[in-house]
């Protein structure tokens, strides 16, 4: 039997750190630009308490990250983040092609066996795709891609 | 007549039909793709209508506009990501139709539900700007304020599990959007130390992160499982003339929905996002069968596709008549309006009424071209979602949202934003609170805080300056249908019990386990 989490607890304690992480970053600021977020946090605090009772009295129970691999959720967060963090040392097209590939080649690597001959095809493929994307965003449109190493 | 007639000789160039065509395609494609919004499709074409004659170029962005408003069902059908703010409810039953086997058949639907929309809105605004136009003026900062608040108890309701955890993601929603530089002190709140949280949080960042990361997330846990649970379904119904007979079996629902999307639409800064909701929420309050709502259920995405294409030509009243836009894209066509000259007001309606109803009519055309090319288009985008493999597909659309992400103010911060929202959305989300509610609460918490602030400021000659947010009758009219909101799932709840009597209550409870 799946482990069952109390969600309203849980949610509950997650909105009162919210709520304290607002509270500390309020700042030193004057009564017309704090006046409505202090009335909104105020409210943040009193649904989340009122969760945590509620978890105490009658939770409601469930189970969390149970459906789905876990392990290729948090290696597809890493990919993602590692990906953009890469974007201003790489530049915008070399880090994309490293980004996409890596993870197509994560994906499927549970799936199937990856040869290097599938692996050079993705390549080609997301070669292209980068490259089509790259071109309408950088030389269509104008906007301005983060340039790293190369371009 | 001659006025009739000056605008039937304008629209009856070969090229106005062709822009026209182009315009619902390129939308449809743009609005289709998650992180790419409507607004952005028309700020992308505006270079390109700099060289056009006045009508030729507003033509086009009524055509971008309406095609990227309708294109934003695609992905909420196909992949569970809104692809525009407007197609939130879309998602709600138009995926778990795709999941269901009903793909085409909700493409169908949502394709001749926004036709029927989009011209429901060119009605609105050809027969009722005038008085709607009257009706916008009366909203004081009071009444925004409290059109906020209603917004906070259809996050309750719209919240498919506990409603403490829809006011709890509503409010954090709020929370998010008074990150930054307050709207009337001028202070920073929030920013952590972190000059680049000043500008705020975007809401389309919000957007992208809260409804695409944790799909891309699903699709990565399930691998190839995420993407068999939708498949093709038979030509047979999901035809025209079957979602056609579909749609216009349920009349109430549809005019109820045009009408909700008239009355947001006409309330600056709202648009199709708020309608969409509020349209699918009142559906789902009016059904015999609201428990088949978030499962699969016609009646909700016919709500959200007819109310939602309503706002296009129904956000222009207050843009036409007062200048203030409606709706973010409303903002690049009023650009584009002065850049030729044209001033809203009533000279647009008598000296330049042939361009104007020209360009009104143009977006009734743009409405009917949407059924070809969106049942063409839709068969053709859907083909290409259930091919791709899925470790091909995830990213490129993590690809497509980075880039989308990044092109709205240049600033890989925002990538960053979205990555890191996303990811508390998706932990949010296994804890049984929506991403709808917090991004919904997002949307009105500027709204809100301005209307709010005002409010008291006006107010400071009074005893209690807070007294002002009371004072008005359409407040007190607002604050009483926000009361009803609030309560009237309880009373439906509490009538029902009373209705069936207490032994099959007492069966009931002991039924359940």
């Amino acid at each position: 039997m799946k482990r069952q989490t109390n969600t309203d607890l849980f949610a509950g304690i997650l909105g009162l750190v919210l709520v304290g992480i607002f509270w500390y970053g309020r700042g030193e600021v004057g009564h017309l630009s704090i006046m409505f977020p202090n009335a909104i946090l105020f409210l943040l605090g009193v649904f989340s308490v009122a969760l945590v009772v509620k978890g105490l009295v009658r939770p409601h129970r469930r189970s969390v990250f149970s459906e789905g691999d876990r392990g290729k959720i948090l290696g597809t967060g890493t990919i993602l983040f590692v990906w953009v963090i890469a974007i201003p040392y790489a530049g915008f097209f070399l880090a994309s092609v490293a980004g996409f590939w890596g993870l197509t080649c994560y994906l499927a690597s549970t799936h199937r066996k990856v040869t290097p001959l599938q692996a050079g095809k993705w390549l080609c493929i997301v070669l292209a795709e980068v490259t089509f994307f790259y071109m309408i965003f950088a030389k269509l449109l104008y906007v301005p891609l983060p340039t790293g190493l190369f371009f | 007549m001659e006025l009739f007639w000056k605008v039937v000789t304008e629209l009856m160039n070969p090229f106005v039909f062709f822009l026209i065509l182009g315009g619902v395609t390129s939308g449809l494609f743009v609005g289709a793709m998650p992180g790419l919004t409507a607004a952005m499709a028309l700020a992308v074409l505006l270079p390109f209508t700099f060289k056009l004659p006045p009508l030729l170029g507003l033509v086009a962005l009524g055509a971008v506009y309406m095609g990227a408003i309708y294109g934003g069902s695609f992905a909420a059908i196909l992949v569970n990501t809104p692809g525009t703010p407007s197609s939130i409810a879309t998602a709600f039953e138009g995926y778990p139709m795709a999941k269901d086997g009903r793909a085409i058949e909700a493409i169908s639907i949502a394709t001749v539900s926004s036709a029927v929309g989009g011209l429901a809105g060119v009605f609105f605004l050809l027969v009722l700007s005038p008085p709607l136009a009257r009706l916008s003026i009366q909203f004081g900062s009071a009444e925004y304020f409290w059109v906020a608040m209603l917004g906070l108890t259809l996050i309750a309701s719209l919240s498919p599990g506990s409603t403490l955890k829809g006011f709890m993601g509503g409010s954090f929603g709020m929370v998010l959007a008074s990150v930054g530089v307050a709207p009337i002190g001028g202070e920073n709140r929030f920013t952590f130390g972190m000059p680049v949280l000043q500008g705020g949080v975007e809401m389309i960042v919000a957007l992208i992160g809260f409804f695409v990361i944790p799909e891309l997330f699903n699709m990565a846990a399930h691998g190839r499982a995420a993407l068999v649970e939708v498949t093709m379904d038979s030509r047979k119904r999901g035809t025209f003339f079957s979602a056609i007979r579909t749609v216009f079996s349920m009349p109430v629902n549809l005019i109820r929905s045009c009408i909700i999307g008239e009355i947001v639409a006409i309330i600056p800064g709202a648009g199709g996002s708020i309608a969409n909701l509020v349209a699918y929420n009142e559906a789902k309050r009016a059904s015999k069968h609201p428990e088949r709502f978030g499962k699969g259920t016609v009646e909700g995405l016919v709500a959200s596709e007819s109310s939602n294409n309503v706002t296009v030509a129904g956000s222009m009243v207050p843009l036409l008549t007062l200048g203030i836009p409606g709706a973010p894209p409303d903002a690049v066509i009023l650009g584009v309006m002065l850049m030729h000259g044209l001033r809203p007001g009533m000279d647009l309606f008598t000296v330049s009424g042939d361009l104007t109803y020209a360009f009104i009519i143009s977006m009734g055309l743009a409405a009917l071209f949407m059924v070809p090319v969106g049942l063409l288009g839709g068969r053709l985008i859907y083909r290409v979602i259930v091919k791709t493999p899925h470790y091909l597909l995830v990213p490129s659309i993590a690809l497509v949202t980075i880039l989308g992400t990044y092109a709205l103010r240049n600033s890989l911060s925002d990538v960053v934003i979205m990555l890191l929202l996303g990811t508390t959305g998706f932990v949010l989300r296994e804890l049984e609170v929506e991403s709808a509610p917090i991004v919904l609460g997002l949307i009105l918490g500027g709204i809100a805080e301005m209307g709010f602030v005002q409010s008291i400021l006006r107010g400071t000659s009074l005893d209690h300056p807070w007294m002002m947010l009371f004072q008005n009758r359409l407040s007190q009219i607002i604050i009483f249908m926000m009361v009803l909101s609030f309560a009237s799932p309880y009373l439906s709840a509490g009538f029902r019990r009373f209705k069936r009597g207490p032994e099959e209550l007492l069966k009931d409870e002991g039924d359940s386990p």
